[in-house]
């Protein structure tokens, strides 16, 4: 009698704790789903931002080959632009579409930001050449640019909001024990850092 | 069978297989109940033997043990019925998780090489000639022929497709497999489908836990004397946990036979509905032989064997052949002579000309209208052709800017400025308050060229924009609403067409941005809401005509085809568009069939004065979208 409760007891208890063990596992899989799922996000939203960077790097020699031909005399300012473009878009290649890598988001970063800043000196040495800014493919050109600076910055800002779901998803608990069992690592924010950048080429309509 | 009756029929049938899944479920546990008694059964005999009875006392066999009974029920349900659901969750979960998990990149107009722009293109036109939103595209790096559509509902659904599709497949070709995939989604399979999916899964963990527990007991077993207590209780787990990996598995077996059964029906079906849809046979029989042309083997991972059935041609080879043979899909699709499959064409041809953009008239006929109220939930080769023509009519900057969220944004808020010559200028001072410069700039720009554009050119706009607005943030799309609706305040009034826009987006966006919104139940009949059907249509009839007494005749009419001939006019003061919004919400709740008199009845009360305006018409098709019902645009006819 005592041994059939006992094993009873025994398969019962067994049973318990399997249960428990199920919940747990599933309770497991679903926050590693969500993390899965956030981390998509954020790698679609970089996508996104990709895209428009890259129009903008094929779009920068045609600026530098039209200023070119007004701008004898400012090669230096030109040569930078160049330069950073390449710079740029390596940087973005580096990243591999993957923005849990610090290091090469912080690369893309700091190359977007010398970018920016040397197509911002340009557009100042530009004000003394009105017969270049009047110019049509330079209108042109300067209306292409400014559409995928306005991209860049709208993807930008949906990248970075789906980056902050994301770490805070990250960072709670007790998804935070999954998200480090499981190699989730922090996604980077795709912030800009020089000030003078916040500011897209004007163009202007009139 | 039309599209409402599918709809009905899918939810049926998949609410037979939850019938049929409890029966599986009580069969298992009472196999299981069975096992674990004789094993319960034997432990007392072994105990008592152990203890040394004295001779032949008859051994009671017990067959009732409330312990035993609910431990194997609570273990049935839990693992079963937890299984089951996480994977229905997660399939539910939204088109776009299925896609990434077969490793799908989702498809973007900028990056688009001219091949996948094609596809863009002819995905576009299907899905606006047919009503629906245009829906994500997913691009799968393989070389076959293939392509899926996913998702629980047409207004969440994702397309997938093979690179080897992509490149390998023509323009006919193409539009052949994706008409074979946009009637998966109007049919109803894809719910199926994941149900399908799900009960299996659960079966599925069933066996795998029992052969984990059969492995890890006889493993931790080995090396016992058999004679012990201990050991006998390690074979009891053992030989349960065997019972559970047979139950498990057989289930599994059996389950995938039937989803392989049903999956090979529904493939016939698509494809029948594809020649319907594009009244060319030898799109999709081209595609069917192209892909029995080639003899590469897939690199899709190995997760797409539970997704076989959502594949346009077998992905995996799998013993449970989810698509029926490929020579048998070709025969049925050519032997078949075009004017037997689906509804007669004939008579409907005559009636939807392609007129594409013909003058600026303000009207649209009936038999226009009553042609599209008849297409709900099919495509018409002739609502794509006109389709197609319209799209080629539209300047390529506005095309350039409805595929991106930043621009797509600025042609919504540019179709809600006047169009004409119209004085825009309070909803313009209204959005320079949310707009920077920069966003004012190019709106003026976009409003200059879409100002002047045709309404059968205008309303493709939105449906081409929306698969670029639900790239957007969550917080950027509540930004984007408020916007919105300010600029539809800015008047004073809400005019039909700001009210259908917003009707619109907030179904198709909000649905992409609040996944956690329940779905009621969808089995209700009309008579429960009478009411409610009733507002609809008195608001219908208000709003299309000049004065009370030509509303009243408007409202009879619809409501005769209600069938409810003693119902009452809602006074003038009901009928404002929030209670219509209300109503709509709450016949949410019926059934397809119901869905489509009430639509019927809207017709009715639009045309019984003989003259359709395209307001009127726009207003039923938001109607029949936020009924679920996709209607087709409605193109209008010469003069």
């Amino acid at each position: 009698m005592q041994l059939n409760l006992a094993l009873g007891g025994g398969i019962i208890a067994a049973i318990v704790i399997g249960a428990v063990a199920l919940i747990l596992i599933f309770w497991v899989i679903s926050i590693y789903n969500k993390l899965i799922v956030g981390r998509n996000r954020v790698k679609n939203a970089f996508a996104q931002i990709d895209v428009q960077l890259n129009r903008r790097y094929d779009l920068i020699p045609n600026l530098v080959e039209t200023a070119k031909g007004y701008m004898k005399h400012e090669r230096e300012t030109l040569e930078a632009v160049t330069e950073a473009r390449n710079q740029a878009a390596h940087a973005a290649k580096a990243v591999g579409g993957d923005p849990t890598n610090a290091s090469a988001m912080q690369g893309l970063i700091g190359a977007e930001g010398t970018l920016m800043g040397a197509l911002g000196k340009l557009n100042v040495t530009m004000e003394a050449y009105p017969d270049l800014k009047a110019s049509a493919n330079m209108l042109q050109v300067q209306e292409e640019l400014t559409t995928t600076e306005n991209k860049v910055a709208f993807s930008r800002q949906a990248y970075n909001d789906s980056v902050m779901h994301f770490n805070v998803l990250r960072e709670s608990f007790p998804e935070s024990i999954i998200a480090n069992t499981f190699n989730f690592h922090e996604a980077q924010m795709f912030e800009v850092k020089d000030d003078s950048v916040r500011e897209a080429p004007k163009v202007n309509f009139t | 069978m039309d599209f409402f009756t599918h709809q009905d029929h899918a939810r049926r049938r998949t609410g037979r297989l939850v019938l049929y899944f409890a029966m599986a479920i009580v069969l298992i546990v009472a196999v299981l109940y069975v096992v674990a008694m004789i094993l319960f059964n034997w432990a007392e005999v072994s105990a008592s033997s152990n203890q040394g009875s004295t001779g032949s006392s008859t051994i009671v066999f017990q067959y009732w043990n409330w312990a035993v009974f609910l431990g194997t029920l609570g273990l049935c349900i839990l693992i079963i019925g937890g299984g089951s659901l996480y994977r229905i969750l997660h399939l539910a979960s939204g088109g776009s998780v299925v896609a990434e998990s077969l490793g799908g990149k989702l498809l973007d107009h900028e990056q688009a090489g001219p091949d996948e722009r094609r596809l863009l293109n002819v995905i576009e036109e299907m899905a606006i000639a047919s009503g629906v939103p245009v829906p994500p595209v997913y691009l799968i790096e393989d070389d076959t022929i293939n392509a899926f559509a996913a998702g629980y509902r047409p207004t969440d659904a994702v397309i997938g497709v093979t690179r080897g599709c992509v490149e390998g497949l023509s323009r006919d070709q193409l539009q052949g497999v994706m008409a074979h995939e946009f009637s998966h989604i109007f049919n109803g399979d894809m719910r199926l489908n994941i149900r399908l999916v799900g009960v299996i899964h659960g079966l599925l963990v069933m066996g795998v836990i029992g052969y984990f527990i059969f492995r890890t007991a006889g493993i931790s077993s080995a090396g016992r004397s058999s004679s012990n207590n201990k050991g006998n209780g390690a074979v009891f787990i053992i030989i349960f946990g065997l019972a559970m990996m047979a139950v498990g598995f057989i289930g599994t077996f059996f389950g995938r036979l039937i989803q392989a059964a049903v999956s090979r029906q529904r493939e016939f079906l698509a494809d029948a509905s594809a020649v319907q849809y594009t009244r060319n046979p030898d799109g999709i029989g081209g595609a069917l032989r192209a892909i029995g042309g080639i003899k590469k083997k897939t690199s899709m991972p190995h997760t797409a064997s539970e997704y076989n059935h959502m594949f346009f041609a077998q992905a995996l080879d799998s013993v449970f052949a989810s698509h029926p043979p490929l020579a048998d899909r070709i025969s049925r699709i050519e032997g078949v002579p075009v004017s037997e499959v689906g509804e007669a064409p004939a008579a409907q041809a005559s009636r939807i000309a392609a007129a594409g953009a013909s003058g600026f008239a303000g009207d649209v006929s009936s038999s226009a209208v009553h042609a599209a109220v008849e297409n709900i939930g099919v495509v018409n080769p002739e609502a794509i052709q006109a389709v197609g023509h319209v799209i080629s009519t539209l300047p390529d900057s506005i095309k350039a800017a409805t595929h991106d969220p930043w621009g797509a944004r600025l042609v919504i808020l540019a179709l809600l400025l006047p169009p004409g010559g119209t004085d825009a200028s309070r909803e313009l001072s209204a959005l320079e308050s949310s707009l920077d410069e920069q966003h004012m700039a190019m709106l003026r720009n976009v409003h200059g060229t879409i100002r002047n554009l045709h309404p059968s050119q205008r309303l493709p706009l939105i449906d081409m924009a929306i698969p670029a607005l639900s790239r957007m943030s969550r917080e950027q799309y509540d930004e984007f609403m408020g916007i919105v609706i300010g600029v539809i305040r800015s008047d004073g009034q809400v005019s039909l067409f700001e009210w259908c826009m917003h009707t619109t987006l907030e179904r198709h966006l909000g649905e992409r941005f609040q996944p956690d919104s329940k779905h009621p139940p969808r089995n209700r009949r009309l008579a429960r809401s009478i009411d409610d059907a009733n507002l609809v249509l008195a608001v219908v009839a208000r709003l299309g005509s000049k004065d009370a007494a030509e509303a009243m005749l408007g409202w009879k009419a619809g409501v005769t085809r209600l069938g409810a001939p003693d119902a009452r006019m809602p006074e003038e003061a009901q009928c404002t568009l929030r209670n219509l919004r209300t109503s709509l919400n709450s016949l949410q709740r019926i059934r397809f069939q119901d869905r489509r008199i009430l639509l019927e009845a809207c017709e009715a009360t639009i045309d019984h004065d003989g003259r359709t305006t395209i307001e009127e018409a726009e207003l039923l098709r938001a109607i029949a979208d936020s009924l679920g019902c996709p209607m087709p645009p409605i193109i209008p006819d010469a003069a």
